[in-house]
């Protein structure tokens, strides 16, 4: 398939798969708080978590439920910043999305970067080993490497998705989507309520 | 030594070392782009200072968000004042919380667990 013709094939993927949620999110008691499609830079993470926390603050919602959201939104940009793969342009194929069930008070936080299927089956290992251990598991996993105090290349010492499941009470899912035979859509989602 | 002072912006805390006015803080929001980097002038200088064996410092930490970067380089942070702490410098941690964030309380909690660091705890509303 010519270049140009891949990049809009996943560009598509990514699109169809990002309105499929906003879809899937609207109707009675369902609502988007926040949706962005595209590049993942420190100042959209400083913009979208200043702006969700307002948004959270004028719906009443209880301060805890802020807290963990916010801290869910930071990781999972953060996280898109520094591990998602970058088109030939330098800008991430990612998206960004926060749902809210009135029905329920649950908001769904959503995310979906590019990667490069060789790094696949590790992720999907870790977030294996996650969704398969208690919450006090995760918390000691946290301690042992909060303790130690060292630095992985992009920063966290892969705190960033021990945060989000114990921020999220472990309720986090995932699914892989192939665009091409480099890369796969990672697409993470997260329940608060 | 001059003192270290950092100015609070969108996703770094002020941070303010001075003992000529004998005041340690760290307040605000930690989600630098990269937080190793923020952090490292901060262990030097609690690194490089000579702190007063007989003067009573209290850190005091309150963060409304902190990154998982973030929480490593706290970690830093605290080790390097245990350094202190060991060459007999009175040093203790203060770290303040919302009533209504049990995270803050558990991260506070979590950090006082593997500190010879004495840590006090207050809520606020």
């Amino acid at each position: 398939m010519p270049h140009n013709e891949n990049i809009i094939s996943v560009e598509n993927i990514l699109l169809a798969d990002y309105n499929r949620i906003k879809t899937e999110n609207s109707g009675k008691g369902k609502s988007i708080l926040i949706s962005h499609i595209g590049n993942i830079t420190q100042e959209t993470t400083v913009t979208i978590s200043y702006f969700v926390e307002n948004q959270l603050e004028l719906r009443g919602t209880r301060q805890s439920l802020i807290k963990k959201t916010g801290n869910i939104t930071i990781e999972t940009l953060q996280n898109t910043m520094f591990h998602a793969e970058k088109n030939a342009g330098g800008f991430h194929l990612a998206y960004f999305i926060i749902a809210h069930n009135s029905n329920n008070e649950e908001y769904k936080i959503y995310s979906c970067n590019h990667v490069k299927n060789k790094d696949i089956a590790a992720i999907k290992i870790k977030i294996d080993e996650i969704k398969n251990s208690t919450i006090k598991e995760l918390n000691d996993k946290y301690t042992e490497i909060q303790k130690k105090g060292e630095f992985t290349k992009t920063g966290g010492a892969g705190l960033g998705l021990l945060i989000v499941a114990i921020a999220c009470n472990n309720r986090l899912d995932f699914h892989v989507t192939k665009t091409n035979d480099e890369y796969s859509l990672f697409c993470l989602n997260t329940t608060l309520n | 030594m001059n003192p270290f002072v950092s100015k609070e912006t969108k996703d770094t805390p002020q941070v303010t070392f001075s003992l000529q006015e004998n005041k340690f803080e760290i307040t605000g929001r930690s989600f630098p782009e990269n937080s190793q980097a923020y952090y490292v002038p901060i262990i030097n200088w609690i690194n490089q200072t000579e702190l007063n064996s007989s003067q009573k410092i209290t850190l005091k930490v309150q963060l409304h968000y902190i990154s998982s970067a973030s929480t490593i380089a706290l970690q830093q942070v605290f080790m390097a004042f245990e350094k202190q702490l060991l060459k007999g410098v009175n040093i203790s941690i203060h770290w303040i919380y919302e009533e209504a964030d049990e995270d803050s309380l558990e991260s506070g909690k979590r950090y006082e667990q593997m500190s010879k660091l004495k840590f006090t705890f207050e809520a606020i509303p």
